[in-house]
């Protein structure tokens, strides 16, 4: 009755182990998996904390539909709902809208079922890092680095990939950190910190010392971007001085879903949602980005685990599973693709996603 | 801190030191007006954290006063707070803070003089050390 | 109780052939599941190879074969796995001495219930850290870590079997100087044979394919005999001379424990300003003290309004650390596992060790070993 089992924490990009501990089919804890080579058993809060929104008290547990508020559905309803409305409507004036938290499976998955639709407004919100597929540093090279320059606050917010830069540092390192605000823990913890105001005159005028520094044994750590635009001029900058490059971005599988779907950044997604009419939205909550875009739309369709903005704005709702009641894969920061199981079941009615997209489908009568 | 005045917290026990310092003021013997007292019932409620918080806080000594060993009002709470206070002179140290900055007495509450005159050597003694440069900073 | 020294070994020829040593640890818990006296064994199963120890809970004796054979590179705990998720159950546990320990400061806390549990103990030289042993093996053995069939530490070596029956080894020694080998609170560890255990097993003054076992508590004598008794082992008593060695390899392994307490807790323990420089890092994500055995309160002080700084890291380490030893630095037990799991890799068990020597030095209170709780919580009169 209580197990133990390895996977991948899903609260950010970083690729950690983690250990789940059931007891009776429901996720009570977690335990340090300490054989994992990206992590060793260190996990941050939030992911020590990655099992409590199994629970949570907003989880939507069965399909919801609108009529007038959002009540209580079954699934032959919402899926009838969605398929009439996706019938109704041509490829263009549809539109499909994953998350960096999807897993691989998933995201394919959808490609697919865009593709049989020919639906080509498909994409993930990824805030400003936009696709590439250049090759990036490992967290050896990181830890094994003289120099490390790195923008954002990469140890609080991701602090295991933090853990390497505090490595490299006891190995004798030098690192320089940037960022907006006048103190931040990577800085506190840097050889050198500069407040700055913007990172794109940050690189473009990238500082003589950092300049001198970067060779092939420096790596760049990004953690965050104002404007996609700046990553290829960190492309260039590493290029030239044959140093390496860690872009550190927001979701679980941002790096997965990267290979599969275009991203988005903020005006891209704007755009999308703005020129279609139906909207199907799996995994992540756009409303909390850009309210506004929804206003003309007809019709939103949410595939979600709890109550966000979006799903209070949609017309029907299908209760997805978390990372542990489904498996699948995530590719992390460092290109690394992790599969992880299924460990408890889906809560309530949930279903995996693969299986809903397969349902709609179905429905649709298209096969893929 | 201002200039090179020590802030002192001294925690003082209801039944006795408290007693001690009232008897003390009542009697208008002066005792460095730096010392703010807290009162607490017992030294026994006084755990280790509040130490740590007070110089956390910018205290550059603290003090503690019981009863006499046996005039405990709770029976055994300064036996106990006795214990703690030897784990606290460990501990400072620890945190780059000398133990010369936390100093603990039993004080009943008819030994006002007692009282003065220990406040007076602590004042002289963290006024010795000065004010407390903490060597953590963010 | 006097000490009783025996050999025992598997009857069932699976086990035997699996076991450490002769299986008997696995035996006496197929004896506990098979006679109803336990509803489950808490012991570490396999995952991906011998680097990756999982605790499981086996309820079915058949699953016991899964779990045979010591893993030296699964720095485990099981102290909280008890308290936490199986208070309810009678339960056999596979304990190395600091999982004893823990438990030991638990019961005196009454977190969990010693009654309801065997304690059957595994000597312990010291667990080295997985992704720290395969980097060894592969810097200083040169051998793909993948091929390493078993690997044990023995007469001061870490001695590695291959997939082609060779062995190779090298001096912990100097594996340690390198910062490899031993997690340094296993190298200052002085409870080699878990004296607080029900009973203690070991390879040290056995014979192939037998395992030694010091009887300590009258439960574990009876256990011992009724697993005899009911055909699952069987026993003879060593000899004057192993038992010997046993006592001499116990002993010069402590008194070189005692020399790395030196080592880390005097000679090279941090100075101040390296303190501040390791305080600087932590992100407050409280991993140290989840993963503390002994910090087991629902309402933690450390996220008390009153101790915790704003939102901001780091944290102030007087109220923190400084209030979490304050707590609990006088049970210690020096298991390493605060230090395991910090991501920012402070050697945060040094300074609970020290505090703990220290209160041990000055009070005699032994972290989990008395039987009493540290007398800071006494309410005599002294
Ligand atoms: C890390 C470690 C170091 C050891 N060092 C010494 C030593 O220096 N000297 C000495 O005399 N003996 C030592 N032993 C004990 C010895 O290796 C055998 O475990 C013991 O002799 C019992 O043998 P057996 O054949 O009866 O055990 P088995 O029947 O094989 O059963 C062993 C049991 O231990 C459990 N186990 C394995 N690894 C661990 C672990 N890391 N933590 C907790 N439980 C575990 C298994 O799941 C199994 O239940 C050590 C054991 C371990 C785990
Ligand atoms: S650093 Fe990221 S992946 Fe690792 S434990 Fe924290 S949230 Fe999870
Ligand atoms: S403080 Fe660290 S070493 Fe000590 S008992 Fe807790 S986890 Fe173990
Ligand atoms: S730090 Fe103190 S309050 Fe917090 S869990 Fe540990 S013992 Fe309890
Ligand atoms: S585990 Fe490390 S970083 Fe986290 S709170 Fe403890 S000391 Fe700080
Ligand atoms: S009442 Fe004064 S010390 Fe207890």
């Amino acid at each position: 009755m209580m197990k133990v089992t390895h996977t991948i924490c899903p609260s950010c990009s970083v690729g950690c182990g983690i250990n789940l501990i059931t007891k009776n089919q429901e996720v009570v804890g977690t335990y340090p998996y300490k054989r994992h080579p990206v992590n060793e058993g260190k996990n941050c809060l939030r992911g020590r904390e990655c099992f409590e929104f199994l629970g949570e008290e907003t989880r939507i547990r069965t399909p919801l539909i609108k009529k007038g508020n959002l009540v209580d559905s079954d699934w032959e309803e919402v899926l009838n709902m969605a398929a009439r409305k996706i019938n109704s409507l041509k490829g263009e004036d549809i539109g499909i809208l994953a998350s960096g938290n999807c897993t691989n499976e998933e995201c394919k998955n959808l490609k697919k079922f865009a593709d049989a639709l020919n639906v080509e407004n498909i994409g993930y919100y990824n805030h400003n890092f936009p696709k590439f597929d250049f090759k990036t540093g490992t967290l050896e090279d990181l830890e094994n680095s003289q120099f490390i320059l790195v923008i954002g606050d990469v140890l609080k917010d991701n602090p295991l990939m933090g853990r390497r830069i505090i490595l490299a540092r006891e190995n004798g390192a030098i690192i320089i950190a940037t960022d907006y605000p006048e103190k931040t823990t990577t800085g506190i913890n840097a050889n050198k910190y500069i407040q700055i105001t913007s990172i794109r005159e940050f690189l473009d005028k990238l500082d003589s010392e950092i300049q001198s520094k970067l060779d092939e044994r420096s790596t760049i750590v990004v953690g965050k971007l104002d404007h996609k635009k700046e990553l290829n001029k960190l492309y260039q900058i590493v290029s030239k001085s044959n140093s390496k490059l860690i872009p550190v971005m927001g979701d679980c599988n941002s790096r997965g879903a990267m290979n599969i779907l275009p991203a988005l950044d903020t005006d891209d997604l704007k755009a999308l949602i703005e020129s279609v009419k139906l909207l199907y939205v799996v995994g992540d909550d756009p409303v909390s980005y850009t309210e506004e875009s929804f206003k003309n739309l007809d019709f939103l369709i949410t595939q979600a685990t709890t109550i966000n903005n979006t799903t209070l704005l949609s017309d029907i709702v299908l209760p997805g599973a978390f990372w542990a009641e489904k498996g699948g894969s995530f590719t992390n920061n460092t290109d690394n693709t992790q599969k992880f199981p299924q460990i408890v079941p889906a809560a309530g009615e949930a279903l995996d996603d693969v299986t809903i997209i397969q349902k709609i489908a179905e429905k649709l009568n298209i096969t893929f | 801190m201002s200039g090179n005045d020590p802030k002192i917290i001294g925690f003082c026990c209801n039944w006795c030191c408290y007693g001690g310092a009232d008897t003390a003021g009542t009697a208008r013997m002066q005792y460095p007006p730096n010392v703010r007292i807290i009162r607490v019932m017992c030294s026994g409620r006084i755990n280790p954290s509040m130490i740590l918080k007070a110089f956390k806080e910018g205290a550059d000594g603290v003090f503690v006063g019981g009863c006499h060993i046996g005039d405990c009002h709770y029976d055994a709470g300064n036996y106990k707070w006795r214990r703690r206070a030897k784990f606290i002179e460990d501990l400072l140290p620890e945190f780059g803070i000398n133990d010369g900055r936390f100093r603990f007495e039993w004080i009943s509450a008819s030994e006002g003089e007692k009282f003065q005159k220990t406040m007076e050597e602590f004042y002289n003694t963290v006024k010795k050390y000065g004010p407390l440069q903490r060597s953590f900073s963010k | 109780m006097e000490p009783e020294y025996l050999l025992a070994r598997a009857k069932d020829e699976n086990i035997l052939e699996k076991g450490e040593c002769g299986g008997a640890v696995s035996s006496i818990f197929q004896y506990l599941l098979d006679c109803d006296l336990v509803d489950g064994v808490l012991n570490l199963s396999h995952g991906e190879d011998i680097y990756d120890g999982i605790p499981s809970l086996i309820e079915d004796s058949k699953d016991l074969i899964e779990t045979c054979g010591s893993l030296h590179c699964a720095p485990t705990m099981f102290g909280e796995l008890i308290s936490k998720y199986l208070q309810d159950m009678r339960l056999a546990v596979a304990v190395k001495p600091c999982d004893a320990m823990a438990i030991k400061e638990l019961e005196n806390r009454h977190q969990i219930d010693g009654d309801k549990l065997y304690k059957v103990g595994l000597n312990c030289g010291g667990t080295v850290l997985p992704i720290t042993a395969r980097k060894m093996i592969k810097l200083f053995y040169q051998i793909d870590p993948a091929d390493v069939v078993k690997e044990e530490i023995d007469k001061g070596k870490f001695i590695i079997e291959l997939t082609d029956d060779s062995h190779k080894e090298l001096k912990i020694d100097d594996l340690e100087d390198e910062g490899y080998g031993r997690r340094v609170n296993c190298q200052r560890c002085e409870q080699k044979i878990p004296r607080n255990a029900d009973i203690a097993c070991g390879n040290w003054g056995t014979e192939p394919g037998w395992t030694f076992i010091e009887i300590i508590t009258s439960k574990g004598k009876e256990l011992v005999e009724k697993a005899r008794e009911n055909g699952y082992i069987e026993v003879k008593a060593p000899s004057g001379k192993a038992v010997a060695i046993r006592g001499k390899v116990e002993s010069v392994m402590i008194k070189m424990a005692q020399k790395f307490q030196n080592k880390y807790l005097e000679e090279n323990y941090p100075s101040l300003e390296k303190w501040d420089e390791y305080w600087n890092r932590c992100i407050k994500c409280y991993a140290c003290r989840d993963a503390c055995p002994l910090c087991y309160c629902r309402e933690c002080d450390l996220e008390k309004e009153y101790y915790e700084d704003s939102g901001d890291t780091p944290p102030d380490p007087l109220t923190f650390q400084g209030v979490r030893l304050s707590h609990v630095c006088y049970s210690c037990i020096n298991c390493g596992q605060c230090e395991d799991v910090c991501p920012m890799e402070i050697p945060v068990a040094r300074i609970f060790h020290k505090m703990q020597k220290k209160y041990r030095d000055q009070t005699g209170f032994t972290a989990g070993i008395s039987d009493e709780l540290p007398p800071l919580y006494s309410p005599e009169k002294e």
